[in-house]
């Protein structure tokens, strides 16, 4: 009678139950680094650094040959 | 990921010159072949080539040491490699004899001569780009490898 009831109960169970199956069924690297970069604050350019570029692009269109010494320095 | 943090700070280091010589290298060739500017360009690569990357990567060591506990600013970090940089260069350059002192300024190929007035702005914009760099795409390649 018990070991009845328990085959009963396995195969609702296994109607019940949707089957798992044990491969993944998505990447989730990428949904991963979205939920890191949502909990990360969002990052912006400080004026401070515009202002920087900006001597940089101005001083390389006043003397151009200094864009030579300077990739020469990096 | 704890482990190598040296060694992560070395490889992070290196990855922007490493990028950026190659890319430097063709504004030199179109400077010599193209606009006929003197530059001898077999003299002048040695230095970018062989010590920019690795003193980036070993700067970027440096940082990852220093940085150990306490905050300090990757960019005013990067800002200070010119110091060590520009006197390293400029030695490389009299010995490759492209680089010479002359009435007005610093000659340089040559062909190119920085008045001795603008010789610290030189530096000054020099020390900007490099806090650029290290502030934003060393930043990102340290992000990258978890190193702070």
């Amino acid at each position: 009678m018990k070991e009845t009831n328990d085959a009963r109960f396995k195969s609702l169970l296994k109607q019940a139950l949707r089957p798992i199956s044990p491969e993944l069924q998505r990447d989730l690297w990428p949904q991963m680094l979205r939920r890191i970069d949502e909990r990360s604050p969002a990052k912006t350019v400080p004026w401070f650094d515009w202002a920087l570029l900006a001597i940089v692009v101005i001083s390389n269109l006043v003397f151009p040959h200094s864009i030579l010494l300077l990739l020469y320095q990096l | 990921m704890n482990t190598h943090r040296f060694l992560r700070a070395y490889m992070a280091g290196i990855v922007v010159p490493t990028i950026a010589v190659p890319l430097g290298l063709v504004v030199f060739f179109i400077a010599r072949y193209g606009f006929q500017i003197p530059i001898p360009i077999e003299r002048v690569v040695i230095f970018p080539m062989a010590l920019i990357p690795t003193l980036f990567g070993l700067w970027n060591m440096l940082y990852a040491r220093l940085s150990t506990g306490r905050y300090f600013p990757l960019g005013l970090h990067g800002a200070l490699l010119p110091v060590v940089f520009i006197p390293l260069g400029m030695a490389g350059a009299v010995a490759g004899q492209f680089l010479s002192l002359g009435s007005k300024g610093i000659v340089w190929f040559d062909a190119i001569t920085i008045p001795y007035k603008l010789f610290v702005p030189w530096i000054a914009v020099v020390m900007i780009v490099y806090y650029l760099i290290w502030k934003y795409l060393v930043g990102f390649c340290n992000k990258i490898l978890e190193l702070p």
